[in-house]
Formats: C-alpha cells, structure tokens, sequence
C-alpha cells in the first residue's frame, strides 16, 4: 500500500479520521518504517505542546478581581434599595452609584457597560454584579 | 454535547438574559481565565486584557442572538477569537514579534512539569523545548496559529475548532497540518542544535 499522506497521518494522531481510515494508517504503519517515524515526530510534538497547554498564564489583577469577588447579598439588597430609593426620590441614575461603587477605572467601564446592556435588555436597574 | 452540558448551558444563557447576578458570576468564573489564555496566545500579552474586556461586552450584546446550537464554550471561544483576530487585522503591520516580547516567550514557563523525579537536565531540556514552541507558535500566520492554539493548546475537537472559527473539516485538517509542519521546522531545529 502507498504512504498516506501526511496530512492524514496528522489527523491518525488526532484520532480524527473515519473508523475506517484508522484502522487503514494503523494496519499500514506496522509495516512502515517512515510513517511510524513521522507518527513519532508528530506524537513528541504533541505531547509538548500538551505541557505548554498546561501552563499557567498570571491573570491581571482587575480580570482575577472579577472571578474572586464574591457577592456580598446584604451589601447588594442595601444598595438596591438605596439605588430605587434615589430612582424615586431624587431621580437618580444608577451608573452614578456604579461609578462610587468602582474605583478602578477600567471596570468601571466595563461593568457600567454590561449594565447598560441589562438594562435596555430587562429593564432590571438593580442588577449589579459585584463589588468589594 | 451531552444532555447534562445542554441543560447547564440553557440555566446559563437563561439567568444571563435576565440579568440574574449568578449567572454573569458563573460565565466569568468559567471563562475569563480561559478567554485571558486564548487572547495571549492569538495576540499576545500586551492588549490581552482589553480584548478579553471587549469580548465580554460582545457576549452580553450578542446575548438574545445565542440560538443555542452550539455549547456556550464554543460561543465564547468564536466572539474572543473573533476579537482577536480583528485586532490582528488592524495590527496587520506589525510584526509578530512586537506583538509576543521576546521576553514573554522567553519567560520562565510557570508550572509544575508532571513529573517530578526527572532529572533537573531533563527539566531544562523541556523547559527549553517550551519556550522554542511557544515562539514557533507566536510566528505562525494568524490562520495557522488559530487552529494550532485552538486544538493543541486548548484542546478543542477538529469540529469545534470549524464551528469556532467558521470553516471547515477539511480546511482545520489541512490548516492544522500547515500550522504543525512550520512549528516542527523550529522545534526540531533546534533540538538538533
Ligand atoms: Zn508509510
């Protein structure tokens, strides 16, 4: 039988051809010295790429802020009736109190935007996600 | 996708379209770190951050468009990499390299290698083979790097890898194969050195 091509034999490695066609390249590769080699080259690569795969890439602080905070309730029913209270009374806008409630700037940004978002989407003003 | 997967999605994409608090907790405790990886390793660290941030601020707009017919991890994996890819294209000048320091890529792989009683010259032998990957892998065409970080690095299906970047079987193949062929020149070059 003729060498598969190689891109078949990268897919073999990735187990991503048809029952068929594996079982085709694994009978083929017995008999094979090159395939085998280059199943071997390409398995070394892989295996490499899996430790690169399993490094740790530090999180900026403001991303790792945003998955450690948790959310304070009693804090957030507070804040929610403050923000109605001054809806109704005062006419207020809640992305005032998101702005008191986010010192860093880049957040703020971001969570007045995905706000904005809940907001022209349910109307729900008291949803805030989180804050310290 | 796995019924357990589907109905876990579903509770999700409903709580986000309702604004429920739980719900964008559980999509950022899910996926930012995730999204942090894939945006270093398609742009580089330097704009990283940003891009994740935008691509936040997409999933929630593109909210009431999520049709449900691809898991939510792919969805978020196809609006970072779309970020990206846009932001390649209006860097579309610079090099890769101003885009991955060298000093980056150099920069002490930070983690337990899995096994502990190597000895430490195996140790710096693939921390060495670590960091001539990941340079061979910055110096990719963007194309090429997708695929490659997309199922070598993150570990997607050949299938999810089409759904994401919108392409498909047989051009994940072929583009995988590219991707490997030129990254293999590098590492197997210099190991030989
Ligand atoms: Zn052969």
């Amino acid at each position: 039988m003729r060498c598969p091509d190689r891109k078949q034999l990268s897919a073999y490695v990735d187990q991503e051809l048809t029952r068929s066609e594996m079982i085709i390249i694994s009978e083929h590769i017995k008999d094979c010295l090159s395939c085998r080699r280059e199943v071997a080259h390409l398995e070394k690569l892989i295996s490499r790429l899996k430790l690169l795969a399993k490094e740790d890439l530090p999180i900026p602080a403001p991303i790792q802020r945003r998955q450690k905070t948790s959310f304070n309730w009693v804090a957030a029913v507070a804040l929610v009736v403050i923000v109605i209270g001054s809806i109704m009374i005062i006419g207020n806008t809640y992305e005032t109190v998101a702005v008191k409630t986010w010192p860093d700037k880049e957040i703020e940004y971001y969570y007045v935007d995905h706000r904005d978002y809940i907001r022209s989407q349910s109307a729900y003003a008291n949803k805030l996600t989180s804050w310290e | 996708m796995a019924l357990e997967e589907r109905l876990a999605d579903y509770t999700l994409v409903q709580g986000l379209r309702n604004g429920d608090n739980e719900a964008y907790d559980e999509l950022n405790q899910q996926y930012s770190s995730k999204m942090y990886r894939l945006a270093c390793r398609l742009a580089g660290p330097e704009e990283a951050e940003d891009l994740v941030q935008e691509a936040f601020v997409q999933i929630y707009r593109s909210m009431s468009s999520f049709r449900g017919d691809c898991s939510i991890s792919t969805w978020v994996y196809k609006i970072t990499t779309n970020v990206c890819q846009d932001y390649l294209r209006r860097k579309s000048r610079r090099n890769w390299r101003h885009l991955f320091s060298i000093d980056w890529l150099k920069s002490e792989i930070d983690k337990e290698l899995p096994s502990p009683d190597l000895e430490p010259h195996e140790m710096a032998e693939i921390r060495d083979d670590l960091g001539r990957l990941r340079v061979a892998i910055a110096s990719l065409p963007m194309e090429q790097r997708s695929v490659l970080v997309l199922h070598d690095l993150e570990q997607l299906t050949y299938q999810e890898v089409a759904d994401v970047l919108g392409i498909a079987l047989g051009t994940v193949k072929s583009r995988l194969f590219y991707a490997r062929q030129k990254v293999r020149q590098i590492f197997e070059g210099g190991a030989s050195k």
